[in-house]
């Protein structure tokens, strides 16, 4: 019996269109690769992370669901992958099959270890996901085409479980003890999430708008993304370290540790 | 005289369609076709060229239905290769042919 493995060319043996992408300012090709590993390398340690979960869930149910999220979460990052090597950019990240397959990781470090308690599950769905789903939108129109059906056919799957991780949250919050959990890994995330969509006007970003590879700035992502989040945060009573002004519209959140932030990989330097 | 190739019929894409409404997905008794998963067809001599959905992106039986795919193409006289393209286009119930609905009621799905 041929043994095939996870994620590799044996699965799957249809390609995709293997049509060339071309840009001509490399800036925002360079930008355009860095943004799919982090896509794609997000997408597969959120999928790994909550697989560890499908079997030591609190409920039956959810252990199914942790089985359900894995695979779409598996799946996004397949589909997203083989982008890296149809753009012709050289010595572009490989897609992962396995944790080690590379040493340089583009993805949130929260999601570096297995997790050790169901808060971090929590955690990341509500937190991580969002995150991905923001940037999602912002190449769901994009001219690589490419990039920008498969953005919209992970945002059509990720509806069920964008509406699964709101209940977790409200669910862990019901009790004591889980809001206390919970509070404490917001406490430890949320910092990497604000840093997560870059300074304003970062150059790549900037370079990508310009050709029209995605919608929004580094600031306009992270606001829609505390938009996202923070009111069911606070409804649950959860703190953070952000206020609404009102009468400009936005999130104020302070100075953000850029210092502690690895530009590249998208990342806390750890 | 005519050689093989020559005398090999050439497959039209709705016989190639009518082909592929006899691979049923793995899970339920409908077809790719009335699933709505079959994209696009395109025959070029001996080549059938399908573009191919999945229902979700992280299907576990994407490997099987495209061995299932080849395996019934490369049945029919005139076909020699099969090109499959993975597409990721929108997918939902609306995608399934009224058909694939009827069926998917018989055992109790939708």
């Amino acid at each position: 019996m041929t043994e095939r493995l996870e994620g590799n060319e044996e699965v799957a043996p249809g390609r995709g269109a293997q049509a060339e992408f071309l840009v001509d300012n490399d800036e925002a090709l360079a930008a355009l690769v860095n943004l799919i590993a982090v896509i794609g390398d997000n997408e597969y340690f959120l999928g790994r992370r909550v697989s560890e979960w499908a079997d030591a869930a609190p409920l039956l149910e959810s252990a199914t669901a942790c089985a359900a999220i894995t695979q779409d979460k598996l799946g996004h990052s397949r589909a997203i992958y083989p982008l890296l090597e149809e753009l012709p950019w050289p010595k572009a990240p490989t897609g992962l099959q396995g944790e080690v397959d590379r040493a340089r990781r583009y993805s949130v470090s929260f999601l570096d270890e297995p997790f050790p308690s169901w808060s971090h599950v929590v955690a990341a769905l509500a937190l991580v996901g969002p995150a991905v789903n923001v940037v999602l939108e912002a190449v769901k129109d994009s001219r690589y085409e490419a990039l920008a059906r498969r953005a919209q056919r992970i945002l059509d799957e990720e509806k069920l479980t964008s509406a699964y991780a709101e209940g977790l949250v409200r669910q862990i919050c019901h009790e004591e003890r889980g809001h206390r959990l919970f509070q404490e890994r917001v406490d430890e995330l949320f910092t990497e999430m604000l840093l997560w969509f870059g300074p304003e006007g970062e150059e790549g970003i900037e370079a990508l708008r310009e050709e029209g590879l995605v919608s929004m700035g580094n600031e306009e992502m992270r606001q829609r993304y505390l938009s996202r989040v923070v009111p069911l945060l606070q409804e649950c009573g959860i703190e953070v370290p952000v206020g609404r002004n009102e009468s400009e519209g936005r999130w104020e959140y302070g100075e953000l540790p850029w210092n502690e932030w690895n530009q590249l990989q998208r990342r806390l330097k750890r | 005289m005519a050689g093989d190739r020559e005398m090999r019929k050439t497959r039209t894409e709705e016989e190639v369609r009518d082909a592929l409404r006899e691979v049923l997905d793995p899970e339920y008794p409908v077809s790719l076709v009335d699933l709505g998963l079959i994209r696009g067809i395109r025959v070029d001599g001996a080549v059938a060229r399908i573009k191919l959905t999945y229902t979700c992106m992280g299907c576990p039986a994407m490997d099987m239905i495209q061995d299932d795919v080849r395996e019934r193409l490369l049945q029919m006289d005139g076909i020699e290769e099969v090109d499959i393209e993975v597409v990721w286009p929108t997918w939902s119930k609306k995608d399934i042919t009224p058909l694939g609905r009827k069926q998917l009621r018989q055992v109790g799905v939708i």
